[in-house]
């Protein structure tokens, strides 16, 4: 007779506890004492439990009663004896302050990995093979939501529209997109947006009067129109959207178990994420807008200089969340408020066009 | 009166009326302990392409489970992964369709959206049949009888009584549900009892309900209609001012964001006291309700010590950029445990098996996919 373990009876008809002793008794056999009671059967019949942590666990026998007992070694001691060792692998890497640093650091890459690249990757790539007519309600809707809230008829006079339209068909030529109708609009957004400029998918461009009377050349305009175009050429509504469906359904695997009031805490890094994401687009929109005025021959200063005097439009303080304008940034510096805006800071922005203007001129 | 020791219990079972024993429930699971089956199932989850997270999905349920004892006996936990993992996949083809759809078509979404709302009492019923009839204590599995025309009712039919009551009708319908569950467990043969008024229920949801609907409601009401006038009179002055660049944009110190501001503000404070109010409050009045033979339960826990609790967890997390979320769930898991006791009758081997029944009807695991959470 080997060791005894010390555990507990449930014979499964009831609720009953008895306290009870189970050895190993020859080749292959458990006999357990319960009380009166003696039960026994061959180490082939029984389960064990797989081990987790020290966890209590039952060695279930085949009349439908379970053996519970604390003693984890000692039901190991007996396992491996039997030479039915399986799940020892996963109790070993449970356990191994080695393997699970390892494991930490892995996830902690991969994670770095699968937001920073792998889902704008993957949503790239997606939105590739989604032809842009998809998206036609979508920007029709959205166009019918912002002109009801905060859009009026344009007051522009009809030949400076004709003027800037044409102008916008030739960045369109440029950016070389052959499977979309574009189209830009015009309005006037006095007391909302004010000087801007949207790109709805499939491929409509809106700029506010206001935009146009703040130009103080057509050189600007364009610039802020290419950045626009840019945002189409590349499809980041599209991906936008891909992205955020994807990080909704990470976040919500991984708080699937959490509490309720966890769960609410849990939107802020996905939050911080899509910001991430959409300073990303600005910075694309930015790269093909420098892209066309360099081959265009267009000074690339226009660029920054217009920023910066719509920037100047918004006063700092009265610009917050959902407010600012689309282009627009009320922090001069990196900082670390950096990670809560939209758009990259401005100084950021306009050094990528500086650089490149004073060789280009 | 003194500690029951064992001549009592003896004693008592022998003579007339049995004795009343206070049995604690106590949680022995250990933070380094979960550490370490909490990053192996996510690692392996990630190294599997998620395959794994029915397995691990099982271990720590059973870990809680088996950490988690009365009376010297362990609860368990017996599902098959392979039918979490079924569920789960059905859940994400369902979800990817319910996405793409209801980005391209509104009309296609909101018939997914009908679809999925006349199937919550189903799945619910299936997840709580699936979630029961796997636990077992003293290896005496639980099980949950609810029907779905019940499940219905309460889940379904009862919400629309929302939209009439703005609201304020919310805490009562919490209540049914809870009651609906409860009065549906049955352990081995025993069927568990829901005795409780539910105007307490209903004291407790108040203060949440009121946060919402004065703190959140009526202030974004008020933003919209001042919003609307705004633009209008932003319009007629826009005429005025004739194709001029009007900088300066007048009537900011009417800003309606700005004048809610402080609100919303103070509104998001009371909603983080009335939410942990909430929950304390009703887990204590649920635990309170239920017997279960001729047993009774007792959870005294507090708001400001659960807060406590779940601030001290947040902190956690945070400071460890979440590898002490297993540390945060063991913190909580004791405090639920040492909080709730069991007022027994006698002791607990009266108990006795139900025939277990091929519980194998399609869609429990799909239930369980969908992760509706249940307190043991």
């Amino acid at each position: 007779m080997s060791e005894a373990l010390q555990g507990i009876w449930y014979d499964g008809n009831s609720s009953r506890a008895v306290t009870a002793e189970l050895q190993v008794s020859g080749i292959e056999t458990l006999v357990l004492k319960a009380g009166e009671a003696q039960y026994s059967a061959a180490l082939s019949e029984v389960t064990v439990a797989a081990r987790l942590g020290n966890s209590p666990r039952r060695i279930d026998f085949p009349n439908g009663g379970a053996f519970e007992t604390s003693d984890n070694d000692a039901v190991d001691r007996l396992v491996l004896t039997t030479g039915n060792s399986s799940h020892t692998w996963l109790r070993r890497f449970e356990t191994s302050w080695r393997l699970l640093a390892a494991a930490a650091v892995i996830l902690a890459m991969v994670a770095w990995g699968v937001f920073q690249h792998g889902i704008p990757a993957a949503a790239k790539n997606m939105a590739a093979i989604i032809p842009p007519a998809v998206l036609e309600s979508l920007g029709a809707q959205t166009l019918a939501g912002i002109d009801r809230v905060g859009l009026d008829e344009t007051r522009l006079p009809a030949a400076r529209r004709v003027e800037i339209s044409n102008q916008f068909d030739i960045v369109v030529a440029a950016a070389a997109m052959n499977d979309v109708d574009c189209r830009v609009e015009f309005r006037s957004a006095k007391a909302t947006f004010g000087p801007n400029a949207f790109a709805l998918p499939p491929c409509v461009i809106i700029v506010t009067d206001e935009l146009v009377e703040l130009a103080q050349n057509d050189a600007e305009l364009t610039a802020v129109i290419a950045h626009e175009v840019g945002h189409i050429k590349y499809r980041h509504s599209l991906r936008r959207i891909i992205q955020d469906t994807f990080l909704t359904f990470i976040f919500m695997l991984m708080t699937g178990d959490s509490t309720q009031i966890s769960a609410t805490l849990a939107a802020a890094p996905a939050l911080l994420l899509e910001l991430g994401y959409a300073r990303d687009f600005e910075r694309e929109a930015d790269a093909f807008a420098a892209a066309y005025m360099r081959a265009a021959d267009i000074p690339l200063r226009a660029f920054p200089d217009i920023l910066e005097r719509m920037e100047r439009w918004y006063p700092k303080d009265e610009c917050t969340g959902e407010d600012c304008p689309a282009l627009d940034i009320s922090d001069d510096g990196a900082s670390f408020l950096d990670y809560f805006s939209t758009h990259p800071a401005t100084s950021e922005r306009a050094s990528m066009f500086a650089v490149d203007g004073g060789l280009g001129k | 009166m003194s500690e029951p020791n064992d001549a009592d219990l003896i004693a008592g079972d022998a003579a007339e009326s049995p004795s009343i024993n206070t049995i604690p429930f106590v949680f022995e699971g250990k933070g380094g302990e979960y550490f370490g089956i909490w990053i192996t199932n996510i690692f392996l989850t990630v190294l599997t392409l998620g395959i794994y997270s029915a397995w691990a999905k099982v271990r720590n349920l059973r870990y809680f489970y088996r950490s988690t004892s009365l009376d010297g006996a362990h609860f368990d936990f017996h599902a098959n992964p392979v039918a979490i993992l079924k569920g789960r996949l059905i859940a994400v083809a369902f979800f990817i369709l319910f996405a793409v759809v209801s980005e391209l078509s509104p009309i296609g979404g909101l018939v997914l959206t009908v679809v999925l709302a006349l199937a919550i009492p189903w799945i619910i019923v299936r997840a709580l049949k699936f979630r029961f009839a796997n636990t077992s204590y003293r290896n005496l599995r639980f099980g949950f009888d609810g029907s779905y025309s019940g499940a219905m009712k309460e889940y379904l039919l009862m919400p629309l009584l929302l939209i009439p009551s703005l609201g304020l009708l919310w805490p009562y319908i919490r209540y049914r549900q809870q009651r609906y569950i409860v009065s549906n467990v049955r352990y081995g043969r025993s069927k568990a009892g829901f005795t409780g008024p539910w105007i307490p229920w209903f004291i407790a949801g108040v203060p949440l309900v009121l946060v919402a609907l004065l703190g959140f409601a009526v202030p974004a009401i008020y933003v919209a209609i001042k919003l609307q006038a705004a633009l209008a009179s932003a319009a007629a002055s826009a005429e005025e001012a004739d194709g001029q660049v009007v900088i300066n944009t007048d009537g900011m110190e009417a800003d309606p964001f700005a004048e809610m501001g402080p609100i919303f503000v103070l509104a998001i404070l009371a909603f983080y006291l009335a939410l942990p109010y909430y929950i304390v409050k009703t887990r204590n009045l649920l635990f309170e309700a239920t017997s279960i033979g001729a047993h009774h339960f007792e959870s005294t826990m507090r708001t400001f010590k659960y807060m406590g609790v779940v601030l001290l967890n947040l902190f956690i997390v945070i400071f460890t950029f979440g590898f002490g979320i297993p540390l945060a769930k063991v913190i909580m898991a004791k405090y639920k445990a040492e909080t709730l006791t069991l007022i027994c009758e006698g002791d607990l081997d009266q108990f006795v098996a139900q025939e277990q029944e091929a519980v194998k009807a399609l869609g429990e695991e799909l239930g369980e996919a969908f992760d509706i959470d249940i307190d043991i």
